[in-house]
């Protein structure tokens, strides 16, 4: 608990970064858990207002050409993005940081297997990758998510191998293993919590970026289904507007813009901690 | 192979004939197209004893092997050849490396990287509890409390961890986790070179008081001169892989014999401005690769007697006096009736 | 405190008693911020170097005044050749060596001539200047070829080469062997004449300086505790700290004298009462020593000491 006090108190950029990220987070769960409920307008509901209203005091975002008011549209979408991001880079964290740290402390054939393994997604330019296989397996969520996880967990394990191979050459896992402690536990107990701080830093940016490439391939069309709303899908459907309503697909793109600046700064903030830590 | 002069039955350990080699094999074609060895000789058959309740210390300098002859002895490094046995009993014949960890532990150097960042030292130090014995988690953490206050930290330190700690108290814990399963002999690698004078010198008497109360044995690796003197009963000196000379502290530091051990003695800085000994210093040269070290006498490329002997073969330990042994083709060239001017 | 032509003077302290931030300030390596010089002078030849601004001061760095440090590891470049490195700090001598602060003393090797041969031959001197053998070879190769004396050697070389009036060493043997520390400190000492400098030799090793100083000044908490002669100090220490360093040093076998540590531990600089730093540690504390900070007098000729015992 003090350990994650003093990370988020680290410095300005990482309580400004938290601040954001918890008021995205209450936003993306409130909405998840009360349905639209709370929402200032039904989401999906046409005719809520004028078609193509500019902003006012009813309608913050404006409205669509069908009549939806936008703001509720956004809000309604929070937890798709959220929820995506989160889990793409939770389950690629927590895949990449036990695969990387057990090829980092073991070596062997593992490690090269782990090792070449990851050449070969990196030379496979990513999003081409991700494309092909939401084509293959078709239009969701869930079926987007499934291709950004395959290409996302190589770093994960990368930047995992490459602080356990630092760490197993500390003289405390040489203590432990004087200690009659096993390799398992080892890892477990002496690898794993020492080289999480560095991925954490390097996740938090990460938010930032499978929020655009979600955002940008539901632009492309892959993700969701009409008439459910999402930020990059928002931006596709209201790009024809720039220029009689430009408030609607420019009110979405600021909106992402946002968040992942707020994650870019909780980042930064984070991983400047974990500079201190290494060095003092 | 050697005669020693402790009785088998004090004998706590016995090291005979330890080589550790290090593969450096690099690409394929280097062994196969020079046909040279690329192996580190870090170790190359070496001989120590150390008897119950004894202090020995094992003194070189970088390179020499000591750090690695340290972890051999500890089992955590497997050895070429030769053996370590442990009261008369063979390494082969422990069942698992476990129970040798019982018997033998060792405070590693550098209390910074000797302690897990993220362990409160309570865990640290009941660990060894939890792999070498079966003690309930309550027991380990009574048993992890007394052992603290043995080594001078008392029960608030429990739930600290290492970055709230000085150096001093780092390497106290250090020292707390190695004696926590009570083993017989503790090995202890370079115990006081990263510490302050004023807490070296608390450090040095705690462990002279843990060895009588609880009848330990100590191997001290280290460099320092000065610390070897103080703790150890006897000390034997490494080169290049090899022991170069060893017998009592008292007679190998006050009257050193071997020309590295001399060159070593007379290098180490003494308090006394009226005996300015480091300025009288006459060794040149480096330390030897031991991936392929000269032939013949490791040290006779630096050596001020050498003659053509010594680059021929290799001179093996012969005694001096009890318990006294060099390995110098020529070591009458540095007794004191040859006129050998320097004792400390 | 005080330095006089072709004297070794050791600063002695142990980890945060200031020594290193002294050094850093003669030569003004120190960042301000969030350092801030608030009292005092640093006089070298009559000028205080505080005063001067930033690319003043720089002249007399690497000229004047230059300073080596403790990781013979991370102070040479590691992709350039020991050659190049040398000829940087030569090229860098002679250009300032024009109407800069250089008391018109004899750099070592300067020419005026620019050819390529003269360029090794100086680059050479330097090597044979710090008895590096075989300096053909040497020149050529790069850091990571070398052991960590020769590369102390080269860093002595480089900072030598410009004959500067003082040398700051700041632990330059504490991560060396002791056989090796024994050669650099010799040499050192020994060049002293040859280069005609001063050494400030900085060190947490009591021994060390016994060995090569003529003056030693003990330092506690960020001030000079004592300062004397070395024989003098060693024969008379008088304040409790320097007598507490010396009683710690091993010494002969634990059956002779038993180690007596200086009980306690050094003080949190961020929380400095206004009286004597040691008194929580000494043997000797006195009321008056809680009371007010005592002021480094002269005890006798030049063996000064802060210490109410002593007034």
């Amino acid at each position: 608990m003090q350990y994650i006090f003093e990370l988020v108190t680290y410095n300005n950029e990482t309580k400004l970064g938290f601040f954001f990220v918890a008021a995205i987070a209450i936003v993306a769960i409130g909405v998840a858990l009360t349905g639209d409920i709370l929402l200032p307008y039904d989401p999906i509901k046409q005719n809520v207002g004028p078609a193509l209203g500019a902003p006012s005091l009813q309608h913050l975002f404006g409205t669509d050409i069908l009549g939806r008011d936008v703001f509720s549209r956004m809000l309604s979408a929070t937890p798709n993005d959220v929820f995506v991001s989160f889990v793409v880079v939770g389950v690629s964290l927590l895949v990449g940081a036990l695969l990387g740290a057990t090829a980092g402390y073991r070596g062997g054939l593992l490690d090269e297997a782990l090792m070449r393994y990851t050449d070969i997604i990196f030379a496979i330019p990513a999003l081409v990758l991700a494309i092909s296989i939401a084509v293959i397996l078709g239009p969701g969520i869930v079926h987007m998510m499934y291709a950004l996880l395959i290409i996302w967990w190589p770093p994960y394990a990368r930047l995992a191998r490459g602080e356990a191979l630092r760490v197993s050459h500390q003289n405390y896992i040489e203590a432990a293993k004087a200690s009659g402690i096993g390799g398992f536990r080892i890892l477990t107990r002496h690898v794993l919590p020492n080289i999480l701080t560095p991925m954490i830093a390097y996740a938090s940016i990460d938010i930032g970026s499978v929020i655009i490439i979600y955002a940008g391939l539901s632009y492309l069309g892959l993700s969701i289904r009409p008439p459910l709303a999402e930020w990059g899908a928002m931006v596709s459907a209201y790009q024809d507007y720039l220029v009689s309503a430009p408030w609607l697909p420019i009110f979405p793109a600021l909106v992402i813009g946002i968040v992942v600046v707020a994650f870019s700064i909780l980042g930064d903030g984070l991983r400047d901690a974990v500079e201190a830590a290494r060095v003092g | 192979m050697l005669a020693t002069s402790t009785n088998d039955k004090d004998t706590l350990l016995q090291i005979e004939d330890l080589a550790v080699y290090f593969d450096v094999g690099g690409s394929f074609s280097v062994p196969l197209l020079t046909k040279r060895a690329t192996y580190v000789r870090a170790v190359d058959g070496v001989n120590i004893d150390v008897g119950v309740g004894e202090t020995v210390a094992v003194v070189g300098e970088s390179g020499c092997g000591k750090s690695t002859l340290a972890r051999a002895v500890l089992g955590l490094i497997e050895s070429k050849r030769g053996s370590v046995r442990i009261r008369g009993q063979d390494e082969a014949t422990f069942k698992h490396s476990k129970d040798r960890f019982k018997i033998i532990q060792m405070v590693f150097q550098d209390p910074d990287s000797s302690l897990d960042p993220s362990m409160k030292v309570k865990d640290t130090v009941s660990e060894p509890l939890v792999g070498l014995s079966s003690m309930s988690k309550d027991d380990r953490e009574k048993k992890a409390a007394e052992v603290l206050n043995a080594v001078g930290l008392d029960s608030k330190f429990l739930d600290r961890l290492p970055r709230q700690l000085s150096g001093g108290q780092k390497q106290r814990v250090n020292i707390a986790r190695a004696i926590v399963t009570e083993p017989s002999l503790v090995i202890l690698d370079e115990p006081t070179s990263a510490l302050d004078a004023s807490v070296q010198a608390q450090i040095l008497n705690l462990l002279l008081d843990l060895q009588s109360k609880f009848n330990l044995s100590y191997m001290i690796i280290t460099h320092n001169i000065s610390v070897a003197e103080y703790l150890s009963d006897r000390t034997y000196v490494m080169y290049a892989g090899k022991v170069v000379e060893y017998g009592p502290t008292n007679a190998v530091i006050k009257d050193p014999r071997h020309p590295y051990t001399i060159a070593l003695i007379t290098s180490a800085p003494i308090p006394d401005p009226k005996e300015r000994n480091l300025l009288k210093v006459e060794i040149v040269g480096e330390v030897p690769s031991v991936v392929n070290p000269p032939p013949g006498c490791r040290f006779h490329p630096r050596c001020p007697y050498a003659e053509r002997k010594c680059s021929d073969q290799e001179p093996l330990l012969e005694p001096l006096g009890p318990d006294r042994f060099a390995a110098c083709h020529f070591i009458e060239k540095t007794s004191r009736k040859a006129g050998k001017e320097f004792t400390r | 405190m005080s330095i006089k032509p072709h004297e070794l003077v050791a600063a002695v302290g142990e980890s945060g008693c200031g020594k290193t931030t002294l050094g850093l300030s003669i030569i003004g390596l120190l960042p301000t911020p969030p350092a801030k010089y608030v009292a005092g002078e640093v006089n070298f030849n009559g000028k205080n170097l505080l005063s001067l601004a930033p690319d003043q001061m720089r002249l007399y760095r690497g000229t004047e005044i230059a300073m080596i440090f403790q990781e013979p590891m991370t102070s040479l470049n590691p992709v350039f050749k020991i050659g190049n490195q040398i000829q940087e700090a030569i090229k860098l001598r002679d250009s300032r060596g024009k109407g800069g602060v250089t008391s018109g003393r004899n750099t070592l090797g300067s020419s005026s001539r620019n050819g390529a041969s003269d360029k090794k031959k100086q680059i050479i001197d330097v090597l044979n200047l710090v008895r590096i053998p075989d300096p053909e070879r040497v020149a050529n190769r790069y850091p990571f070829e070398l052991s960590g004396g020769m590369r102390q050697r080269v860093m002595i070389g480089m900072a030598l080469a410009q004959k500067p009036s003082l040398l700051i060493a700041d632990e330059p043997t504490t991560a060396l062997d002791v056989t090796t520390q024994a050669q650099v400190l010799k040499l050192m000492k020994g060049l002293m004449e040859e280069v005609d400098t001063s050494i400030l030799l900085i060190t947490h090793d009591l021994a060390v300086a016994s060995q090569v100083a003529d003056k030693i000044a003990v330092m506690y908490a960020g001030q000079i505790v004592e300062e004397g002669e070395v024989l003098d100090l060693f024969s008379h220490p008088l304040h409790p700290y320097t007598q507490g360093l010396l009683a710690c040093i091993p010494s002969g076998s634990k059956e002779g004298m038993k180690l007596k540590p200086i009980q306690g531990s050094t003080p949190d600089l961020r929380n400095i009462p206004a009286a004597c730093k040691f008194a929580p540690r000494c043997p000797y504390v006195m009321k008056r020593c809680e009371a007010t900070k005592p002021e480094l007098t002269v005890k006798e000729g030049s063996h000064r000491v802060a210490c109410y015992l002593h007034q």
